[in-house]
Formats: C-alpha cells, sequence, structure tokens
C-alpha cells in the first residue's frame, strides 16, 4: 500500500471496497460554468479535441475533484451516427440543438435506425483524442467519460413529452430509436476504452422517477441500459457508472441490477435507503444537494458532507459527491472538496 | 354517459374515449361549462392531487393531460360562445441557456386545468423576451423555470431587467426548478416559488388573493 495516495488511487480502492486514507471527493459541474478564465474560445473547445482537452485540464487545476470527467456525445455525434439515414442536414440539427429542440422530432426524417461507423466521422475522434490527452496528463487523477444512457439520448433525439406519448402510440418507433442509440453508445465507449479512462459512466436524467414511473423504467430505459452495459464490461477494462438525477427510491434495486459497477444518485433521492438496499454491491455517489452548491452556507455543506460520510462511507465502496451538476459557486465547490477530503478521512481500526 | 366517466376517462388518459363521451355529452344537451368544470378539470384536478401524493408519475399526467386536451378540442366552439372570463393570464417560460420543459410544461398543463389561460413562451428565453410578453399579455403571473445551476442565475437577472423596464410592480412573479428554493427565490425578490406544479397553482392562487 502506498503511503501517499494519488487521487485516483482513492477512487479506484472504493471499486474494489479497500480503504485507503480517505474517502474519494468529487464534483459534478458543467462545462461553460468557468470557461471564460481559460483563455480558449468556446469555438477552440468544440472543434479541437487537444484544446478541448487542454480547457478539462485547466478546469481540473480550478476545480481539482478526484474525478476528471469527460462528456461525451453531443448533437454533432448523434448526427454522424444517423449519417446518411436522415432527411436532415447537419447544420439544421445543430440549430435545433441551440434552439434546445428536440433534434429529430419529426419520425418521418429517420430513413432506418442504421448506425453508421462514428470514428469514420469527426466527433468521436475529437472525444477520443482528448480522453487520450487528459488520461496522459492527468495521470494522478481518475478519468471518466459521460454520455447519456440510451433512453435519455433517444429522448434528446425525439422530446421526451413524444417519446413518452410514443411508448403507448408507437412503440416500434421507439424501440427502433433505443436500438439506434444503443448501439451509438456501444461503439462511442468501446472507443473511449481505448484511450486510458478509467470509468464510463451513463448519465439517465430522464429515466428517474421524477421524469417516468418505475414499469416504464424497466420495460423501456432498463433493457437497453443493460444491453450497453453487458457489452462495455465484456469489451473494455472500463468500470461503468450510472447517474439518474431527481427520486429514484423506488427503482434502487433496479439500478443495481443493470450491472454497472457504481451508481450516483441526486440529493431528492435517500442515501440512506440506498447504502441499505445495495449491501456492498456497487460503489455509491453522491449526494450533497446542489442547491447547497448555489447559496449554501460553509456550515450547510459541512453538514451535508457529515451526513454523506457518515452515512455511506463506513467500509468503503463510496465517492463523496455533489448529487447532480452544480451551479458555478466557486468558492463552496472549493471548501466542499476540502472539507470532504478532510472529514472523509477513514478511522483506523 | 355520465360526467363521472368523463372524468375516468380523462383520469386513465384514455384520449378517443373522452373525445367520443364529451361529443355524446353535449348530445344530450349538457352544458359545455359543465362538462369542462365537472368532468375534464376535475379529471386533471384529481391526478393532479395523485401525482402531488406520489401515487402516480409524469407519463400518466401527461396522457391523461392529452386525454383531456382531446375534450377540451370538441368543446371548444361551443365553450367560445358560453364561457365568459378565464381565471387569468399566466405567463410561463425557461430562462435563457435552459432548454429543459417537462417540468413548466406540466406548470402549464396545471394552470390550464385550473382555468387559466397560459402563454407559454418555451425554452431558452431572455430577460427581453419576458418584457416584452408582459407587455404585449398583461399577465396576472409571470412563472420562470431554471434546473441547471449554468442557469439559475438568469432568474435573478430576468426580474432585474423586468424592474428596469418598469413591469415589477404590475406582474407576480413565481420561479421554480431543480435546484431553486423557497429562499432563492426570496433573495432574489419572487414573490414565490413552487416545488412542483400541484403547489404552483396553489401558490399562484395565494399570491393573486
Amino acid at each position: 500500500m502506498p503511503l501517499n495516495y494519488s487521487d485516483k488511487d482513492h477512487v479506484l480502492a472504493a471499486f474494489e471496497r479497500r480503504l485507503t486514507s480517505r474517502v474519494p471527493v468529487r464534483v459534478w459541474y458543467r462545462l461553460g460554468d468557468f470557461d471564460e478564465s481559460s483563455g480558449l474560445s468556446r469555438k477552440e473547445l468544440r472543434t479541437s479535441g487537444e484544446k478541448f482537452a487542454q480547457y478539462l485540464i485547466w478546469n481540473h487545476k480550478e476545480l481539482p475533484s478526484d474525478i476528471l470527467t469527460i462528456p461525451v456525445g453531443d448533437a454533432v455525434m448523434i448526427a454522424e451516427g444517423a449519417g446518411s439515414e436522415l432527411k436532415i442536414s447537419m447544420q439544421e440539427i445543430i440549430e435545433r440543438a441551440r434552439k434546445g429542440l428536440p433534434l429529430l422530432e419529426d419520425k418521418s426524417l429517420f430513413r432506418s435506425f442504421n448506425l453508421s461507423d462514428l470514428m469514420a466521422g469527426k466527433r468521436l475522434p475529437y472525444y477520443c483524442q482528448a480522453s487520450g490527452i487528459v488520461a496522459g496528463e492527468a495521470a494522478g487523477t481518475a478519468i471518466e467519460a459521460s454520455s447519456y444512457a440510451p433512453w435519455t439520448m433517444a429522448g434528446i433525439i425525439r422530446g421526451n413529452e413524444n417519446m413518452i406519448y410514443d411508448t403507448a402510440d408507437d412503440p416500434e418507433f421507439v424501440h427502433g430509436l433505443l436500438r439506434f442509440t444503443t448501439n451509438l453508445l456501444k461503439q462511442a465507449a468501446l472507443e473511449i476504452g481505448k484511450t486510458g479512462a478509467d470509468m464510463f459512466t451513463f448519465s439517465d436524467p430522464a429515466a428517474g422517477c421524477s421524469v417516468i414511473s418505475p414499469p416504464m423504467f424497466r420495460n423501456w430505459a432498463m433493457p437497453y441500459l443493460v444491453e450497453v452495459v453487458e457489452f462495455v464490461k465484456k469489451n473494455s477494462k472500463l468500470k461503468i457508472g450510472l447517474h439518474v438525477c431527481g427520486k429514484v427510491d423506488k427503482i434502487m434495486e433496479d439500478l443495481i441490477a443493470t450491472g454497472v459497477d457504481a451508481i450516483s444518485i441526486d440529493s431528492p433521492s435517500s442515501l440512506e435507503k440506498m447504502v441499505e438496499i445495495n449491501r456492498g454491491r456497487v460503489v455509491i455517489i453522491g449526494n450533497v444537494a446542489t442547491e447547497l452548491f448555489l447559496d449554501g452556507s460553509t456550515e450547510q455543506i459541512e453538514e451535508a458532507v457529515r451526513q454523506c460520510v457518515d452515512t455511506a462511507a463506513p467500509g468503503g465502496g463510496y465517492i463523496l459527491s455533489s448529487g447532480c451538476d452544480v451551479p458555478g459557486t466557486k468558492q463552496n465547490i472549493l471548501h466542499f472538496l476540502q472539507y470532504g477530503r478532510d472529514y472523509g478521512r477513514y478511522k483506523k481500526p | 354517459m355520465s360526467l363521472d366517466q368523463i372524468k375516468q376517462s380523462v383520469i386513465l388518459g384514455k384520449m378517443e374515449a373522452v373525445r367520443d363521451l364529451v361529443a355524446s355529452a353535449l348530445e344530450l344537451g349538457i352544458g359545455p361549462g359543465e362538462i369542462l368544470d365537472q368532468a375534464l378539470i376535475a379529471g386533471m384536478v384529481e391526478i393532479g392531487q395523485r401525482f402531488k401524493e406520489e401515487e402516480i408519475y409524469l407519463p400518466e399526467v401527461l396522457f391523461s393531460a392529452r386525454a383531456m386536451k382531446a375534450g377540451i378540442e370538441i368543446l371548444e366552439p361551443v365553450l367560445v360562445e358560453t364561457r365568459e372570463n378565464t381565471a387569468g393570464t399566466i405567463v410561463l417560460g425557461s430562462v435563457k441557456g435552459d432548454i429543459h420543459d417537462i417540468g413548466k410544461n406540466l406548470v402549464a398543463i396545471m394552470f390550464k386545468s385550473h382555468g387559466f389561460e397560459v402563454v407559454d413562451l418555451g425554452v431558452d428565453i431572455p430577460p427581453e423576451k419576458f418584457v416584452a410578453a408582459i407587455k404585449e399579455h398583461r399577465p396576472l403571473l409571470l412563472g420562470m423555470s431554471a434546473l441547471l445551476g449554468t442557469t439559475v442565475g438568469q432568474l435573478e437577472k430576468t426580474i432585474e431587467v423586468i424592474k428596469e423596464a418598469g413591469f415589477r410592480e404590475q406582474v407576480k412573479i413565481m420561479v421554480g426548478g431543480a435546484i431553486v428554493t423557497e429562499s432563492y427565490a426570496a433573495r432574489i425578490g419572487a414573490d414565490g416559488y413552487a416545488a412542483d406544479a400541484v403547489s404552483a397553482v396553489e401558490k399562484a392562487r395565494d399570491l393573486l388573493g
């Protein structure tokens, strides 16, 4: 056992249920929160994998979590995946993404759900380049690639409300769309797995009980999630994470049954219940309330850290984290990271 | 055929059944206002309550709202002739940079279910567009949603712009979204906050007296 653990050691130890000297600590933050001081332009970030990697590393130095997250996937990658099967131009898709509209709201735009070779396009290679550079330069940090899960990605394409109606009105279309997103994510995770990343986390904000019902999760989101998780585990060394926003108490057992290695829960869900149900089967990540990063006091943040650590850290297999994406209050994020590392020291037996 | 059958069909989200039953009810001479209030709205109110109590989930609400809308489409031609005032106009929108709309849409459904006229501006709405909507529609209340940490600051900014434009005293402002809290709403100068769509209607009624 090393005397001086790296941040990455703490994270990987959690996956092996080993205790290092402290609980690993991470914050989910969205790119764009802190970009102005980086000296890079948004255009550079979006077009150059190298610049994107530079930005991620710069951002990590500003807010040094134990996990550095590379967000993978966007409208362009989805459009490249659909390729010649679409009756709409790439520019139109980008424009719809900018306006926050469903990318392919009109079902007839899909000729078929065949997937193109993403590595023959530009976008997945861009993410792979960034991941490779980051994995090399931030070697002491756990590197996580993160993308939407099949159900949520399908909702981005079709629009969540439309897709919910489709499950009753046109189930075959939904299955076709989910087949497309599942195959796309398999390919993306497989390629990212070759770049030196440690983890791949599927984010499924539209699959929680705040958006769909438990039966709908089981019938629609879960089967495709299980398929992609099994595929990635079989074909890469990546640890697989799953994050679902909002309330998940009624599907916690289902989340574990997806076969992922780690589950990240949001603050509306019960960490205590997750620990109780889990019985050490998966790494638990979470679930400090995001609003505390926005306008919480130092004392409130410390109290939340203590509650989470006391509830989930004993015995290991836990990563202290914000429940979801956090607002950009740098001072609160830094205090959370520092206090989490201090309070999260494992007690010596 | 009874009003309760229509109400139950709304609750079960049976769009075709609601359409047919509403048409039959009109043929039988039942008043459109009665059908609206005692069947369609009553069904949605019950659905809203079940949703608030976490007995049902968002998809059930959406299917019921769609069924109610199908019924209203049948009623509308006759309803316009007989119905007088609505409960008032509400303007809704997700703030600039925020493209999430399910929560906001749900709030719109609930307000419509309670007889309000809703002007839904959509997502990614800059402050100036909210100001223009206040100017044009003269709403009793403006509801803004921000789901993301990165966009929540737009709530405060929009309120400031509304103040600067001189419209702040003319409209009540409510805010909501996953990370918004009551204390945050108060700090940025909103009149109210609601954690969910049903509470939003209750809070709005309190604010509007």
